[in-house]
């Protein structure tokens, strides 16, 4: 192939102006481009100085350049086949990226873009021309885009995180081989989004990471940044953590794709909970221990006063015999001061012995006795509260084996709570103590009141310790209440509470025969 | 006779006044005390105490401490232990050490009354027989050497002439010795002197041991 001399550009100041064909070759050359002109009937081929000039060449040795030798061999083939391709008018345009050879012995980038202008009447290629760039600057911008992006990668895979990729509208997710490991997905099968968010997703944390990636999308938050639970392949769960951002976002600000890692924190996870829930029980026993102490001090304080007042009375009911039948209306109230004496006393033992963890004294007891004492006890707070007691026990309720003692202090404890629920209340103050027998052979007992419903702030766990509403509670009396239901084998829970009214349930096992 | 004092130790105002008061309602003296050393120091209440309620935990020296201290002065005397904490190991420990009893306080009180009273039949039935052994002792102690030999032949159930073999002297004067026995104890008959004498415990080896 010929090639002609290149030219100087531009033409000398005064000469006549260019025709058209050397408007667009000036047009090009100042756009940077370097422009070729191929002839193919005679083979002459013209080159702009910046075609060599590009790659170093002076624009003498530029007309005698050889274009195939020039071509880096790893990119001949493609560049020569699309200049083919072009040639016999399989496709339009001519479009290519190769390296060629330098004067240095370097190699640069150059797209090239070109047309075929003419064509015989069999439609072979008469003239070619078109147009060389150098682009190694963006070549190399990508590479060390794709070198950083190997190196986030190892980094990433370093620390043993997982990556995806995300394509939203497509839906497709890419994600990298140790995510699969994770999660113990087999070969390659492609996987989807939904196949994984939120389909494999624990529910109980489901809402709480879509609005953490809601937050992302929509731009509130610069990175999504979530732990949750996600299905393995074998149906158990694995905590893990997800960081993720978009990349790409359209003219609308909507995300198209969003790329992250996962990092598996199942085990970290695990500890963590462990050490919370250790630290929590810890706390626990301290509260315990702490109550431990304050019970056996109370005992201490509380008893003596006791034995006082249980002496005196006996001193003053043995003094009144003297006095004859007069006494008679003194004696009564004075014998239940003295056995109300006896029985705080108890009460303070068995809280103490609670605490202790101390078994209860269990003999068989009649439900209705003990309903009966504890309303008696409570009359005074009742009136004082303007509350009005139904009681309804079933017929022939069984005997159940339980500490009498214990028992009065739970059905004390859910009265005090009905009346204290009802403070506020405008309406008629009712509280129903019920009791039946359950399917199980068990003994029913439910306490209502028509109050405005459980606070919010103890809804969720009513029994949970040293949580109270009550100003001056310590949080105590329904966990208490709890745990001795339970250390008589039975079972209490909160069966209703609505906007008119709570009721507390607990069951204890019937005296079999 | 003594009184059967009732002795009330309690650090606390009130339980002590109320304890006093209840215990005179049996009709019997009380004296009350607001810690152990104090009843230490009363030398007269302590030979009178019949029986001592104890409060276990004082300031200073504590129930149980009194009742050691007691029991290595030789006072065997009884004492209910009232306690407002009632630990399991301190109760042991005040019953191992021969306490009458141990009360959880509060009490019902006509326990602590019906104790106080067994308490004081206790000590008063202790001290008779202290008494009657004293006496005793004193009739075989005013015996000369010569008449508990023969004494001693006598319970042995030997007759008179054995004994006069025995101790080497005439039949009458084991006669007139075992006369004189029978006058010294202040007993009708030989069976009547050998149930004393082994009752209080006295026997042959006893006599030349002492």
């Amino acid at each position: 192939m010929a090639v002609e001399q290149p030219q100087a550009f531009p033409r000398e100041p005064g000469g006549p102006p260019p025709d058209d064909a050397e408007r667009w070759r000036l047009a090009l050359e100042a756009s940077g481009d370097g422009v070729w002109d191929w002839h193919l009937a005679s083979g002459h081929e013209y080159r702009s100085p910046l075609w060599g000039a590009m790659l170093g060449y002076t624009p003498d040795e530029t007309a005698g350049l050889e274009w195939r030798t020039l071509l880096h061999p790893e990119d001949r083939d493609d560049a020569l086949r699309r200049l083919e391709a072009c040639l016999h008018g399989s496709t339009v345009a001519y479009e290519a990226e190769f390296r060629l050879l330098c004067k240095d012995g370097k190699y640069r980038w150059i797209q090239a873009r070109g047309k075929v202008c003419e064509r015989g009447a069999g439609g072979d290629p008469l003239r070619f021309v078109g147009t060389h760039r150098d682009v190694s600057h963006a070549h190399e911008e990508i590479e060390n885009l794709r070198k950083s992006e190997r190196l986030w990668r190892f980094a990433l895979e370093g620390y043993g995180d997982a990556r995806w990729d995300w394509s939203i509208d497509g839906g497709e997710i890419h994600v990298s081989p140790s995510f699969r490991s994770i999660i113990g997905l087999c070969g390659n099968r492609p996987v989807r989004g939904n196949d994984i968010w939120p389909e494999r997703l624990h529910p109980a944390d489901l809402r709480r990471a879509m609005a953490v990636f809601d937050a992302h999308l929509r731009g509130r938050e610069p990175i999504a940044d979530v732990e949750f639970r996600l299905r393995c392949e074998d149906g158990t769960y694995r905590w893990v953590a997800v960081r993720g951002k978009v990349m790409e976002r359209n003219a609308a600000g909507k995300a198209l794709r969003m790329t992250g890692t996962v990092r598996d924190v199942h085990d970290r996870h695990l500890a963590v909970e462990r050490e919370k829930r250790q630290a929590q029980e810890l706390a626990h026993a301290g509260r315990l221990i702490h109550v431990g102490e304050m019970a056996t001090a109370l005992a201490h304080e509380l008893n003596q006063p006791l034995t006082a007042i249980r002496n005196f009375s006996g001193v003053v009911l043995r003094r009144l015999d003297a006095v004859g039948p007069l006494a008679d209306p003194i004696r009564e109230p004075l014998q239940m001061i003295a056995q109300q004496a006896l029985r705080a006393g108890e009460i303070v033992h068995r809280v103490r012995g609670f605490v202790r963890k101390g078994r209860p004294v269990t003999a068989p007891v009649a439900i209705a006795s003990v309903v009966r004492s504890v309303v008696r006890f409570m009359q005074p707070d009742l009136g004082a509260s303007n509350v009005r007691v139904v009681v309804d026990l079933a017929e022939g309720l069984p005997p159940v084996l339980a500490d009498h003692v214990q028992l009065e202090q739970v059905l004390a404890n859910l009265i005090r709570n009905a009346i204290d629920a009802m403070a506020e209340l405008a309406d008629e103050r009712i509280l129903r103590i019920t009791a039946c027998t359950g399917a199980d052979g068990c003994v029913v007992l439910a306490v209502s009141d028509r109050g405005p419903g459980l606070a919010d702030a103890i809804r969720a766990d009513p029994f949970a310790p040293f949580l109270t509403t009550k100003p001056d509670g310590v949080g105590l009396g329904l966990p208490i209440c709890r745990t001795i239901v339970e250390n008589h084998g039975g079972r209490l829970w909160v069966e209703h509470s609505s906007p008119a009214g709570t009721t507390f349930c607990f069951t204890l096992p019937a005296l079999a025969g | 006779m003594d009184d059967p004092l009732v002795c009330v130790v309690d650090d606390d105002d009130a339980v002590r006044l109320s304890m006093s008061l209840l215990i005179e309602t049996l009709g019997l003296p009380v004296q009350s005390f607001a810690s152990a050393l104090d009843v230490l120091a009363d030398e007269e209440a302590l030979r009178q105490a019949h029986c001592l309620v104890l409060d276990v935990r004082m300031p200073g020296l504590s129930g149980v401490g009194l009742q050691e201290r007691l029991s290595r002065l030789g006072h065997p005397l009884p004492i209910i232990f009232v306690s407002a904490h009632g630990d399991v190991p301190m109760v042991a420990r005040a019953m191992r050490e021969g306490a009458f009893d141990f009360l959880q306080k509060p009490f019902n009180e006509q326990v602590l009354l019906d104790r106080v009273q067994e308490a004081v039949q206790f000590a008063a039935a202790q001290r008779a027989a202290r008494g009657w052994l004293a006496e005793i002792q004193a009739r075989i102690d005013s015996l000369t050497a010569r008449e508990s030999d023969v004494m001693a032949g006598m319970v042995a159930g030997r007759l008179n002439k054995q004994i006069a073999e025995g101790l080497g002297i005439s039949i009458k004067t084991v006669e007139q010795h075992r006369a004189r026995v029978m006058e010294k104890l202040q007993v009708d008959s030989l069976a009547e002197l050998v149930r004393l004498v082994v009752g209080v415990g006295w026997s042959a080896e006893s006599k030349n041991g002492q």
